[in-house]
This record gives structure tokens, C-alpha cells and sequence, in this order.
């Protein structure tokens, strides 16, 4: 185990504990929300999982829901990566900075 | 080992599997029927397997030692890594599976679709960066960043090994019964043939070599799903609405193929455990997490595992139209179905019929190679990843104390390497006959309800013991495989008894909550001095999972 003599207390770093868990527990929750909801429909809310959302096809709303559940996932994905990439990256830097590294940007 | 010995090896032993006086004489039994040989799906998978043994000799000259063996030394790129994980973690099962699943219970096989998609976005954003800061070669650095117990790494060397040898032995069997099928090859020949190019990539190879062939694979899966996509949406205008009325019209279940509640003997619970083990048995698998660490820093794997989420996501996509549309085309269609009213090749065959439909013998030869590179490229990661377990945490942290000789211990990993190989053979021919699902079940639930908690707990909860993941970690382990073994597939396929006791098909909608529960009860009553030292030791591991500070140095990347 290597351990690092720091105070992990500082301002730049609990900046970016906090940014970090703050945008995480948000996408999580509504992934989690998501995926609670559809394994519903598919279950116990089979009967309103059934219903047709079109006449011209036997398409329901659970197979509806399940491919938004897909993309809704991707676009999270997609968004926490620009919202790291832009954001939480550069508090990274700033709290390696204050720290005196600049390793591993 | 120049090239020309390489292709001479794999030429002689072409030779040798192809000679049918020289075929084993076994038989299959269940619902594989074997297939006349398919000269596109062999000249296909024989350069799939050149390709990728030119690989395994360039990358033998890079791996000289224990980081290069295990995570190629820190040097895959995010998206070439992206692919491999992609490539790692679809399976055999799901392009036949899925797809089979779909073709006849229709919208309730979407629980085990849609919950992958959403465990991958859950694990970019709670467990890729901080992984890839703490971790060395295995999970198994991450659970014990802070945790001093060395009995806690045995137990994690032994969840982590029960993984990969279950996962394996799925893979074997499901690869014998598949080449069998696909080449019409013997069950035998076809599961020596699978050990010993998994042996062969992972030996000489080692990380850089195995994640090629996880990267051909996937590219080839992508290739393949794409094109039998395409030509499917063709027949049908390019609409979803007709493709599924057609399918409709076809099933015999009607218009009810996509109302949920038919499958998994219509209870609730039946659905949440089939869903929860799929979403939280991915973020567990090793071999899976053993690829974060492969890249050089926490960024490289955030994208990583972003490249792979998306490419899985399209993948997914592909396979709810090749599963709904196989309907509208070849449900009830005697060209598919044998004289005694089977779907031609089995149950799981669904997608390669439909590949014969939509492009005939070259599209189906196509498809049947990629079949069998998506197993190769499988089993691969899993010898790694069990490999690893050896002989970095059990060899080389515990037993010598992280002291151990690079050059012992990389001899030593390539001496697992060929261990499992003659294993997976073994194994692979014991259960020919054994319903795999159990073995598989085993290793999800294990994945989902211990190596899931023990690492989110270690990465998010201050709290955490060794004491407390030891005794929870066992407890929870050992109710989860029991529950197995009272479930339908054990106790009633396998011991023939008349109803199971445990009557769901995984554990995880149980053991899941227990493996947190107990985790964390058994962590609060620890007042010993170590549980004060380890719960201390937690700011210092925050501090690095999040800045990724003295990360570098501890990969020895």
C-alpha cells in the first residue's frame, strides 16, 4: 500500500470530492431510477408494461422504455465524459497543483 | 519463435484437428446438431486465427515482464482498450443467446439486455477512474488498498478464481458444443483446439496479445451485427413497425411477444434477480476489471470505458433486430426446423439461421467464424485474469510479500497459463453433459453479490475492514453458491430432486443485500487496533483515487 502524506482536506481537493460525488450520485440515481422502472414494467407492472404505444405495430411500452433505458445510459455516458473531460479534469490539475505534482495530468 | 513457425504449428494443427480418422469419437448430447462443414466459416476463422498468432509473436517480444504479462504495461490506448473490453466482455451468449432469447419468449429476454448497458454507465462513473488509481494488475490491489489482512486477499483470490473457472467452464463447454456445430467438429478435438489457442495468446503474449484478439473480435462482431442488421431492415423497408409486425404475425405467441410477463415463470422476483445479476455481476467479473488497468492513467480509462459502453450499446441495439426480425423470418419456416420440429442446429442457433436467411452459406460462415473468435477472445481474458490472481496476489503479495522476483513470477504466470489450459480441457470435457447455466450462475452470482460490495465498499466506505469484508465476504459467498445449489438447476436438473428449494433462477436478489449487510455490520463491530488503522488509512486512498497521485508509480507503469 503506498500512502500519500497529504491532507486530503485541503480546498482544491474537497473541491473536487465534491464536484465529483455531486454529479455521480445525480447520473447514478437516475440510471438506477431507470433500470428500477423497467425491470417493473417487465414485472410486477407487466399489465401497464403491455400497453401498445402505436396501432400500426405490436410495439409496448416496455420495449419502448428498454431501448431508452439503452439510450438514455449512452447519453449519460457521453455526458459524464464531457463534463470530466471539461470540468472535473481541470480540478484534478488544480488540486495536483496545489499539492506540488504535476504528475499524471 | 519466427512467424513461418508459428503458421507451420497452426497449419499442423489444422491438419491434425480436420483429420477425421484422427476425430474423437464422442458425441454431443442436448440440442446441438452438428453441421455440415462450412468452408467460408473455416477459411474465415483460419485467418482470424494467423492474424491473431502474428499478433501473439510481435507482442512475445514485448512482454518481459510481470506489468507487461498482466496490463501491458500501462500501454493500450483508450479506444483500442474500449474495443477490447467490448471484445472481452460480449460473449458467445450474446450474439446466440440474446438473440435466441428474444426469438422465442420475445420482450421479457429485454431484462438482460437494457441492465447491461446501464452496469456499464454505473461502472464508468463509479468504479473505472478510481480503479485504475489504486489498482495495480487485479481488482484485488483495489479491495486491499487499505486493508492489511492477507487472508482477505486469499479469500478474493478465491472468489476471483471461482469466477473465472465457472465463467470458463461455460465457455468451454458452450465452445465444444458451438465448434461442434459450427465446423463439424468433435466435441473433444473442438475443446483442445479452444485451450490451446487460449494458451498459446496468453503464454506468449500475455495482455498485449489478448486484447488484439479482443479488439479483432469485437471489430468482427460489430462487422457482422451490423451487416445482418442492415440486410434484415432491407427486407422490411427499413421499419422497425413492420419488422415487428411481421414477427407478430409470425409468433405463435401473437401480438404478445412483446407483452411482458410470459417468461421466468411469470413471478417478480424471477425478473429482479435475473436483472440485478446482470447489472451488478458485470461490474464484478475480474477479468472484465482487470482491463481498467491496462491503459495509462484514470482518464485513459474513463474513456475506455466510455468507447466500450457506447460500441456495446449499438451491439445490444443490433441484436433486438436481428432477435425480433428472425422471427418475422424464420419462425415456422421448415427450411429451419428438422423432421422432428427443432430449430436446425438448437435453440441457441437462432442467429445464425437467420444469417443463412439474410446472406446465405458465405454470411452463415461469416458468422459462424466470429462466433468462434468471440469465444477465443473470451477465454483469453479469462486465463489472464486467473493467471494474474496466482501469481501477482496469491504468489507474489501473499506469500511473498510483494518481494517476489519479476522474472520468477512472470515464469510463474505463464506456468498458470498452461495449468489452466490443460484445467479448462478438463473441465470442459467433465461437464460436456452438465447443464452449464449452473456453473455460469455461480460465477455472476459470486461476481454480483461478493466482488461487487467488496469493491464499492473499499472504494466509498471509510468504515470498511478487513474483519468486516472477510467475514461478510465468506458469509455472503457461501449463501450465495448454496442458494445455487437449491435453485431448479442444481437441485432438480442435476440431483433429480422434485421441486428446488430455492425457487429463482440466481441469488443476487438476496445476496446482493446480504453481501452489503454484512460487509458493513461485521466492519462496524471490528474495534480492533487494525480496523482503527485501516478506517485511518481511508483519506490517504480517497486522496489518490481522486488525483491519481503516486498511481504511476505503484503500476509500474
Amino acid at each position: 500500500m503506498v500512502l500519500v502524506d497529504i491532507n486530503s482536506r485541503r480546498p482544491e481537493v474537497h473541491a473536487l470530492v465534491k464536484a465529483r460525488a455531486k454529479m455521480v450520485s445525480i447520473l447514478t440515481v437516475i440510471l438506477l431510477v431507470l433500470l428500477t422502472f423497467n425491470l417493473m414494467l417487465l414485472s410486477s407492472l407487466s399489465k401497464l408494461g403491455a400497453l401498445p404505444v402505436t396501432d400500426a405495430a405490436p410495439i409496448t411500452l416496455s420495449l419502448v422504455t428498454s431501448i431508452f433505458v439503452i439510450f438514455v445510459s449512452v447519453f449519460i455516458t457521453l455526458f459524464y465524459i464531457i463534463w470530466a473531460n471539461t470540468y472535473l479534469d481541470k480540478l484534478t490539475i488544480k488540486a495536483r497543483a496545489a499539492l506540488g505534482t504535476g504528475e499524471q495530468k | 519463435m519466427s512467424p513461418s513457425h508459428l503458421i507451420l504449428y497452426f497449419v499442423s494443427f489444422l491438419t491434425l484437428i480436420f483429420t477425421p480418422s484422427l476425430a474423437y469419437a464422442g458425441s454431443v448430447e442436448g440440442e446441438v446438431t452438428k453441421q455440415t462443414f462450412n468452408p467460408t466459416a473455416v477459411a474465415i476463422f483460419s485467418g482470424f486465427v494467423i492474424l491473431t498468432l502474428l499478433i501473439t509473436w510481435r507482442a512475445a517480444k514485448a512482454t518481459k515482464s510481470p506489468g507487461s504479462f498482466y496490463t501491458a504495461g500501462g500501454s493500450i490506448t483508450p479506444l483500442q482498450n474500449g474495443l477490447a473490453i467490448a471484445g472481452d466482455f460480449m460473449s458467445a451468449a450474446t450474439l446466440l443467446g440474446m438473440t435466441s432469447l428474444l426469438f422465442f419468449v420475445g420482450i421479457d429476454a429485454m431484462a438482460m439486455v437494457f441492465p447491461v448497458i446501464v452496469a456499464w454507465a454505473l461502472s464508468l462513473m463509479l468504479i473505472a477512474e478510481k480503479l485504475r488509481n489504486l489498482g495495480r494488475f487485479t481488482f484485488i490491489d483495489v479491495v486491499t488498498y487499505r486493508l492489511e489482512s492477507r487472508g482477505l486477499r486469499v479469500l478474493l483470490v478465491i472468489c476471483s478464481l471461482s469466477v473465472v473457472i465457472f465463467y470458463l467452464i461455460g465457455q468451454m463447454v458452450g465452445a465444444g458444443k458451438l465448434i461442434q456445430l459450427l465446423f463439424g467438429l468433435d466435441y473433444l478435438i473442438a475443446v483442445i483446439t479452444v485451450a490451446f489457442l487460449m494458451v498459446t495468446y496468453v503464454f506468449f503474449g500475455g495482455m498485449i496479445a489478448t486484447t488484439w484478439v479482443q479488439m479483432t473480435k469485437a471489430l468482427l462482431l460489430m462487422c457482422g451485427g451490423a451487416l445482418m442488421t442492415y440486410l434484415m431492415m432491407t427486407r422490411f423497408g427499413f421499419s422497425f413497425n413492420a419488422l415487428m409486425q411481421a414477427a407478430a404475425e409470425k409468433h405463435s405467441l401473437g401480438a404478445d411477444i412483446t407483452s411482458p410477463g410470459g417468461w421466468l415463470k411469470k413471478d417478480t422476483l424471477n425478473v429482479w434477480t435475473v436483472g440485478l445479476t446482470i447489472s451488478f455481476g458485470v461490474i464484478g467479473l475480474p477479468h472484465i476489471l482487470m482491463r481498467f488497468l491496462t491503459v495509462k492513467d484514470a482518464v485513459a480509462a474513463r474513456s475506455s470505458v466510455a468507447y466500450a459502453t457506447l460500441i456495446m450499446a449499438i451491439f445490444y441495439l443490433f441484436v433486438i433486430v436481428i432477435g425480433f426480425g428472425a422471427i418475422a423470418l424464420i419462425w415456422g419456416d421448415p427450411r429451419f426446423y428438422d423432421s422432428a420440429g427443432q430449430l436446425i442446429g438448437g435453440r441457441n442457433m437462432v442467429a445464425l439461421n437467420a444469417a443463412k436467411e439474410l446472406g446465405g452459406d458465405i454470411l452463415l460462415g461469416f458468422m459462424s467464424a466470429v462466433t468462434f473468435a468471440t469465444i477465443l477472445a473470451v477465454v483469453a481474458g479469462l486465463t489472464l485474469s486467473g493467471a494474474a490472481s496466482i501469481s501477482h496476489d496469491l504468489y507474489s503479495v501473499v506469500m511473498r510479500k510483494g518481494q517476489a522476483d519479476p522474472k520468477t513470477e512472470l515464469r510463474l504466470s505463464k506456468f498458470v497459463t498452461l495449468i489452466l489450459g490443460v484445467i479448462a480441457v478438463f473441465l470442459g470435457v467433465l461437464f460436456e453433459k452438465q447443464n452449464v447455466l449452473v456453473v455460469v450462475s455461480m460465477a455472476l452470482a459470486i461476481a454480483a453479490s461478493v466482488n461487487f460490495p467488496l469493491l464499492t465498499l473499499s472504494i466509498y466506505w471509510h468504515r470498511l475492514t478487513s474483519w468486516g469484508a472477510m467475514i461478510g465476504g465468506t458469509l455472503t459467498l457461501v449463501i450465495s453458491l448454496a442458494l445455487v445449489i437449491l435453485s431448479d438447476n442444481v437441485w432438480v436438473k442435476v440431483l433429480g430432486h422434485e421441486q428446488a428449494i430455492y425457487p429463482y433462477v440466481f441469488s443476487t436478489v438476496f445476496t446482493l443485500p446480504l453481501g452489503f449487510a454484512s460487509i458493513m455490520l461485521f466492519s462496524l463491530l471490528d474495534r480492533s487496533k487494525r480496523a482503527k488503522r485501516e478506517q485511518a488509512a481511508y483519506e490517504a486512498q480517497l486522496f489518490r483515487s481522486e488525483t491519481g497521485i503516486g498511481a504511476a508509480e505503484a503500476s509500474g507503469h
